[in-house]
């Protein structure tokens, strides 16, 4: 096994607006190990986006306010660090690759000048070495032509080439971990295609961990190692990606898996559905947030909130049935 | 043999290209370029393609809700893309449209009452009681509460705001619904809640759907026929199972390689194609996919492939299928 890299413990964000509390994040704790994909699924509003950027800050507070928790990375903690030591880790350690590719460049910018601006920042280089650098970066995430693009504006760009700068721009630095958050889900599937291939054999050039976050079930089972699956603010489990989408024992990763069409069986069936719909988080969880539209729910799945369960084969499911029920 | 609902014949869409300050027209897009399907009662037709390929002007055009450059489009026999405004206002009872962001669709100043009825209170004139009943009616078909009715849309969640579009689609008691990306902004748990909706409300109603999603995974869910459309043309039209189990088209086999496989089911290997959809403002000589087409020979940058009949009820617009000589010409 190898070294933790990242360790998250009792992570809980609120964002407080005049008219009320959203418990956005409650009580998150995960680990992430060098060189691992993790796969972040959830559907929205179920804390994905908010718990990975509560890590670096980049949430504006107010409103949002990070009231618990530890966020160690390689045995610094994260969250008691100030603007400018949090800065020198984010882009240059950490890199973040968001959802939206066309609205995280800036438009008025050429796309070198993005492209540099974090070499020289983090790795103090000349203006020479980092254009050269650039030149590099995007010709690996492949896009042609690359010393001549780097003079370009981003609208001249398509959805999936910003997207390859995104990801140029946040590996140009060599970070130790990407966090990805939903780099394809603006995209089309063969530009989606060409973009994981990307990943995976970037992946294997530079060594380093990486968080993908997405809804997309299929995304995360072809690309992570090891998923968490989040709901209503809490993970619900985490698992290595077979074992989960094989035998997933949370009900709520269970119900999820078949409400998704399975490509290889069809006909004119039905569905499964959850009924019912997400919580609203506007207070603290004081049960399993998954009761209310849970099959299996007991009293006490009402009553208290279910601690992380640890089962054998490394995975963990916070439901007080998981460690009894057996596959059906 | 059932008779055809929708009938559609080598239907184009041009949108001009203006430019100067006097916007001049200095080309177009050819937004759908010269397609032709038909759709039976009771039936779906899935339109499967990438961003910018053409399925939402198709569904559209169907609708006369752009203007068709050329071709024909028959409802019940009726050609629509001829139709006068007077005559329009009568044949479009019979089409409706649900359309992909729930929330814009439905105005917000409006009750829940006043939105599903709307169609009927333009195109019908009916006693209070009536109207009444017919939302009621309307409401629980859906599977929304009769006590909602007086709610507005921002009280309502993603999926709920769906139901409210398909309850308005309905009220005038459509042969033919144009579905657009329904469930693509859905949460993945209330998405199947929709379609499943969807599946009843065609069984009672013997609807037609032209279902247009880049979800290949519900297109085969929901559909019986599937037409793959690449840069306005359609290059594979077949029954959803010969389809799926056997793509013909370069493009088609490209698409479902992509597609993310599903968990469970072994990985499969993925089909990359190189670069981007080109821009579909100028002509292109010869097939459209040729730039990215990882089977392209000279042939293809010649000659622009027919759609041409392959196997039983399988059309392909590819070189590299020669058509097989149908038993009789109908």
């Amino acid at each position: 096994m190898t070294g933790t890299l990242l360790e998250v413990r009792g992570l809980r964000t609120v964002f407080r607006t005049r008219e009320k509390t959203v418990h956005a994040v409650n009580s998150v704790s995960f680990d992430l190990h060098e060189g691992e994909v993790l796969g972040v699924v959830g559907e929205s509003g179920s804390g994905k986006s908010v718990t990975m950027m509560s890590l670096l800050g980049l949430l504006p507070s107010p409103p949002a306010d990070i009231v618990e928790g530890t966020v160690t990375f390689d045995g610094r903690d994260l969250l008691s660090m100030d603007t400018a030591e949090l800065r020198r880790i984010c882009g240059a350690e950490i890199g973040f690759v968001f959802q939206n590719p066309m609205t995280s460049l800036n438009p008025v910018l050429t796309i070198g000048h993005q492209l540099m601006e974090p070499m020289r920042h983090h790795l103090g280089l000349s203006a020479r070495a980092a254009r050269s650098r650039a030149r590099e970066f995007l010709d690996l995430v492949g896009i042609p032509d690359a010393g001549r693009r780097l003079n370009d504006h981003p609208h001249q760009f398509s959805g999936g080439m910003c997207q390859r700068v995104m990801i140029a721009m946040a590996l140009s630095c060599t970070p130790r971990i990407l966090i990805a958050d939903e780099p394809t889900t603006a995209l089309d599937v063969t530009i989606q295609a060409q973009i994981l291939d990307l990943v995976a054999s970037l992946r294997e050039r530079f060594g380093m961990a990486i968080v993908w976050i997405s809804h997309d079930l299929g995304v995360v089972a072809d690309i992570a190692d090891r998923v968490l699956v989040m709901y209503g603010g809490r993970i619900v489990e985490t698992a290595p990606a077979d074992d989960l989408f094989r035998r997933p024992r949370h009900p709520y990763t269970r119900a999820l898996l078949e409400t998704v069409p399975a490509a290889h069986r069809c006909g004119r069936g039905r569905l499964a559905t959850i009924p019912g719909q997400t919580p609203t988080l506007v207070e603290a969880p004081r049960c399993c947030s998954f009761a209310p539209r849970c099959t299996i729910a007991i009293t006490r799945c009402r009553e208290e909130v279910p601690p992380a369960i640890s089962l054998p084969g490394h995975r963990e499911a916070a439901c007080f049935l998981a460690g009894q029920h057996n596959d059906p | 043999m059932t008779p055809e609902l929708v009938e559609v014949k080598d239907l184009k869409v041009h949108f001009p290209v203006t430019s100067g300050i006097l916007r001049r027209t200095t080309g177009h897009v050819r937004a759908v370029d010269g397609i032709s399907f038909s759709i039976r009662r009771g039936r779906t037709l899935g339109l499967v393609g990438e961003s910018g390929s053409g399925k939402t002007t198709t569904g559209r055009a169907l609708l006369r809700l752009v203007d068709i450059t050329s071709g024909t489009v028959t409802l019940e026999g009726v050609d629509i893309s001829a139709a006068r405004s007077h005559e329009l206002r009568e044949i479009r009872p019979k089409m409706q449209m649900i359309f992909q962001d729930p929330l814009s669709c439905l105005n917000p100043r409006l009750s829940v009452a006043d939105i599903i009825a709307e169609p009927l209170d333009e195109n019908r004139r009916l006693a209070r009681r009536e109207r009444a009943h017919a939302i009621d009616q309307l409401m629980d078909s859906v599977g929304l509460l009769r006590a909602w009715v007086d709610r507005f849309p921002h009280e309502f969640s993603g999926g709920q705001c769906q139901r409210i579009g398909i309850a308005r689609a309905l009220a005038l008691k459509p042969r033919l619904i144009v579905c657009d990306e329904p469930i693509a902004s859905l949460d993945f748990s209330v998405q199947a809640q929709i379609v499943n909706l969807l599946r009843d409300l065609q069984d009672e109603h013997a609807l037609a759907y032209l279902f247009i999603s880049h979800d290949l995974s519900m297109i085969r869910h929901m559909a019986d026929d599937v037409a793959v459309m690449y840069l306005g043309k359609i290059v594979e039209r077949a029954p959803v199972n010969a389809l799926f189990d056997a793509p013909m088209h370069p493009y088609t086999q490209a698409l479902m390689s992509a597609a993310p496989s599903m968990p469970g089911t072994a990985r499969r290997r993925r089909i990359v194609l190189e670069g981007e959809s080109p821009s579909s403002s100028g002509p292109i000589a010869g097939c459209v996919f040729r730039s990215r087409c990882p089977m392209a020979t000279a042939v293809c940058g010649q000659r622009a492939p027919s759609l041409a009949t392959v196997a039983k009820d399988h059309r392909v617009a590819c070189h590299l299928h020669p058509p097989i000589l149908e038993p009789h010409t109908s």
